[in-house]
């Protein structure tokens, strides 16, 4: 049984500190997460949240060169990430050099500013557009995740553009942007600190506190909302690419994190295409060898989600053979339910990531990230149990009503990514689409 | 219940009671934390199967691994994928279970089972809740020992495999990669990757299957190593039990095992270029034959990399990312194997700068060797990073598992991790600069380049001759 004891307050710039002891490997972890991310960019000024985060890195007013040496020094490792939600930072260091991490967090948390330099800002953005090109546009099916994104929510919808932005947005980015956006969002009331591992609570709430509490606190944070509707109807799409098999991707809007649905369309997607036992992979793979690989995911975020099926075409066969087998099986599951043991099964997965996931107390998606999830998103940093509670009450029959909920052949958005060469090959009567 | 948890309210901690830091000054960094390795039961079962137990309280999970001395390398020649085919076909049914009913057993227990194709050691593991400890172990010999290798499945695995191929042919980096592991050690056994190649795969049936799981899957060849779970006696009880009545075959020959490759002919240094219409960015390798890990001096090329290019703040990544911003990063590694594997460093850079790169990644190399040694400042940073974070390498059941699997693979002393802090603390700045000098020759330096075809004439004037074309 995991044992995720942990202890919370809030200091009074409003701040969260929340300390979890586990004392079997003589190391603590640091975990910052600010709730900001891209859907708090405005349009023309995409990518944002991402290319500040990158300079966090930079230094701040009492040292003033790069973030990771120090830490590097103290036999530390460290990164951060942005997604549409949020932005998090950690490092992993020896239990003595705590309070080394915390000066750095606390420092660029309380005085970023003064040591960013038009030099740095322009560095970075180089950074973060060769960034752009090794994870996107130079990669094979690269486009795929922001162009559904771009389907899926219409402008100006704030999850309409991707985390990484727009390259001629990216180049815009001045450092009168970057001082706005630090006021705005970088500061004690819109964090949360969570400190894990060899450390006694109250030192380490103290110390918390004595590197912290005197940081100013910046304005209130307006909850982002949907600014438009997402699509409603039918959409195929289509990307000519350099690539060598064709690829479906199937998805529909779906349930925010944590909402109604959610858990069971985690459960669903495992029963769909988790493991060679899965639906679609028997189907796909093994019966018909029609495909090469297949997956899907329950992508939630804190607005709304997107469930989705992503199946690559064997030699020879087309997007559309494809997609008559996955609507089969999708009515399939639809009219007769599916299996106890399916359930049973997957859930048991499940059980086994989270209890893998919770061995690291730093890092992403260890206890530490974990802890700060909750707290951000349900101001409940032991949400744990009850998290894991949900899973626990999924039933085939509510798997059941959640696919015939998401799974809508009236709101479906089709993507097919297709080699140069093989436009026939993808759902017809697709709207072809520039990458970008 | 899967979780407890309590919040407790802290006892001493008052609402605006602090003291504001000193900000004039990073706090200093104390000693470091001496690192006790969890202790090792080393026995061999009657079956002759070498059993390792390793004690990591773990609660909830337990590791089991089967360390196999057969990888990529023993792949014959001409069957250039056997190893790695062998390993995925693991899955695909073995004499008690159909493909499905082994899924469906794995999924009963939430169990996921990896298999591992290095060069020199196929890895299978599974990780699962302690509570399925039997049945995780019984799926694990039932999978080791009696895969079927029906003709179907060979035929539909082999094909997934070569479509897999044919698709990394469209990645710039799967492509440098290939390219730079055949320009290093052309048709030595660590010149292609697990995977294989197309004619290899097409070459392999059933029968040459079978024989290679006979030869190299064989019991009394194991090396078995668990750990985790809140009772390490009664794992280790638990697996000798198990282990040690699967039933093996004598083990005739040992080829593979304790077998290692002999060294490449070392290649003069010369530029491959690959041409990638509309590639926004080069893939660039250079690099070289490196050092096994029974290289004399191995803790200073460890250091020696850690400035080059192995860690974030590093000459490397400062000069090509964070001043010049050519690339979202750059490293480099030696990748110490039973047999010398390969140096390298790699990125990928804005298309516009890939001479200018490559000229800095040289040129860094060249100074290393001596034109600009390694300083007291950078030689004191690598050592506090390696021997202050040592113990962040051992947190989990998976790292201490792997930690001891080292140990096995290459035949390192118990003590080797107790150690490791003093031996890499009175390493010095000569023997660094030595080491430097010893495992990075500017003149066998292997460049490769994976860019758009309108980069290739600002390659012709970097010194490294005409560029060459990759050969397939």
């Amino acid at each position: 049984m995991l044992d995720i004891a942990y202890t919370k307050v809030t200091l009074d710039n409003g701040l969260d500190v929340i300390v979890h002891e586990n004392h079997g490997c003589p190391i603590v972890a640091v975990n910052v997460w600010y709730h900001v991310g891209s859907k708090n960019e405005r349009p023309g000024r995409t990518g944002f949240a991402h290319l500040f985060e990158h300079l966090m890195f930079e230094g701040s007013e009492h040292h003033q060169s790069g973030y990771f040496r120090p830490l590097q020094e103290a036999g530390g490792t460290l990164n951060g990430s942005t997604n549409m939600d949020r932005t998090n930072y950690w490092e992993v260091v020896p239990r003595d050099a705590l309070d080394r991490a915390l000066w750095m967090e606390s420092d660029r948390m309380g005085y970023l500013l003064p040591a960013l330099t038009q030099d740095k800002l322009d560095n970075q953005r180089d950074v973060v557009l060769n960034e752009r090109r090794q994870t996107y546009e130079n990669r094979p099916y690269g486009f795929a995740w922001m162009s559904l994104l771009a389907a899926h929510y219409p402008s100006p919808h704030p999850y309409h553009w991707p985390t990484i932005g727009f390259p001629e947005d990216v180049r815009a980015a001045s450092l009168n942007d970057v001082h706005e956006f630090f006021s705005r969002y970088y500061h004690p009331a819109n964090a949360s600190l969570v400190i894990a591992g060899d450390v006694n609570s109250n030192e380490a709430i103290a110390l918390a506190s004595d590197h912290f509490a005197s940081l100013k606190p910046g304005p209130a944070g307006e909850p982002v909302s949907a600014s438009s509707d997402r699509t409603a109807g039918i959409k195929h799409l289509q990307i000519n690419d350099r690539v060598e098999l064709p690829r479906l991707y199937l998805s529909w809007p779906s349930s925010s994190l944590f909402g109604e649905h959610d858990a069971e369309l985690d459960l669903a997607a495992d029963i769909l295409a988790g493991g060679k036992s899965s639906r679609l992979y028997r189907s796909l793979l093994y019966d018909r060898e029609i495909a090469t690989d297949v997956s899907a995911y329950q992508s939630s975020n804190e607005l709304s989600g997107i469930f989705s099926i992503v199946v690559t075409a064997a030699p020879g066969h087309t997007l559309s053979e494809i997609n008559t087998v996955v609507i089969e099986e999708i009515h399939r599951v639809q009219s007769d339910g599916v299996t106890e043991e399916e359930v049973t099964r997957s859930r048991n997965r499940m059980e086994a990531d989270f209890v893998w996931q919770c061995q690291s107390v730093g890092g992403f998606g260890g206890v530490s990230d974990q802890l700060n999830a909750y707290n951000v998103f349900t101001e409940t940093p032991g949400f744990f149990e009850k998290d894991w509670n949900r899973y626990k009450s999924v039933t085939s029959r509510s798997i059941c009503e959640a696919f015939s909920r998401t799974l809508n052949p009236d709101a479906e958005v089709a993507l097919s990514i297709v080699p140069h060469n093989a436009g026939e090959a993808a759902l017809p009567d697709s709207e072809l689409l520039e990458a970008r | 219940m899967l979780v407890r948890q309590r919040c407790q309210i802290p006892s001493s901690w008052r609402r605006g009671n602090f003291v504001t830091v000193d900000r004039s000054v990073i706090p200093p960094l104390r000693d470091p934390t001496a690192l006790s390795f969890p202790s090792i039961e080393r026995e061999t079962l009657p079956n002759g199967v070498r059993f390792c137990a390793i004690n990591h309280d773990q609660p909830g999970l337990v590791n089991l691994v089967v360390l196999l001395r057969a990888g990529s390398a023993t792949d014959p020649s001409g069957y250039e994928g056997l190893a790695g085919l062998t390993a995925s076909l693991l899955d695909e049914g073995c004499t008690k279970y159909s493909t499905l009913e082994l899924h469906e057993a794995l999924g009963n227990i939430g169990g996921r089972l990896s298999r591992d194709v290095f060069t020199d050691a196929t890895v299978l593991s599974i990780t699962v809740l302690e509570r399925h400890l039997v049945e995780a172990l019984d799926l694990l010999v039932e999978v080791a020992t009696s895969p079927r290798f029906d003709d179907d499945a060979i035929r539909r695995v082999r094909t997934l495999r070569l479509s897999r191929i044919a698709q990394l042919r469209h990645s710039g980096a799967a492509v440098a990669d290939r390219v730079f592991r055949r320009g290093v050690y052309s048709s030595h056994p660590y010149g292609h990757a697990s995977i294989g190649t197309e004619s290899g795969l097409t070459a392999i049936d059933q029968d040459t299957l079978r024989a290679f799981h006979a030869a190299h899957y064989v019991p009394g060849c194991w090396t078995v190593l668990a750990g985790g779970g809140s009772d390490a006696l009664r794992l280790s009880e638990v697996v000798a039990e198990k282990i040690g009545v699967v039933p093996t075959e004598p083990v005739v020959s040992r080829s593979g095992v304790d077998t290692v490759p002999s060294d490449p002919k070392s290649l003069p240094g010369r530029l491959l270029f690959v041409p990638r219409e509309g590639a926004v960015q080069s893939e660039i390798r250079v690099g070289a034959l490196g050092i096994s890990r029974h290289v004399d001096g191995y803790e200073a090329v460890r250091l020696m990399d850690m400035v080059l290019g192995g860690q974030f703040e590093s000459r490397l990544n400062l000069n090509l990312r964070e001043e010049k911003g050519y690339t979202y990063g750059v490293r480099s590694s030696f990748d110490a194997r039973c047999g010398r594997g390969p140096f390298v460093v790699q990125t990928a850079v804005d298309a516009s700068v890939t001479a200018e790169a490559i000229k800095e990644i040289i040129g860094e190399i060249r100074d290393i060797r001596g034109r600009r040694p390694v300083t007291d400042d950078e030689l004191d940073v690598a050592q506090s990073a390696l021997t202050r974070g040592f113990s962040r390498n051992f947190e989990t059941v998976g790292q201490v598992v792997v930690a001891a699997m080292r140990l096995e693979l290459f035949g390192l002393p118990d003590d080797e991790y107790a150690t490791f802090i003093p031996r890499i603390t009175k390493v010095d700045k000569n023997a660094v600069t030595t080491a430097a000098q010893r495992h990075l020759d500017t003149d066998e330096l292997l460049t490769v380049v994976v860019g758009p075809p309108e980069v290739r004439d600002s390659l012709c004037e970097l010194g490294l001759g005409e560029p060459l074309n990759a050969p397939d």
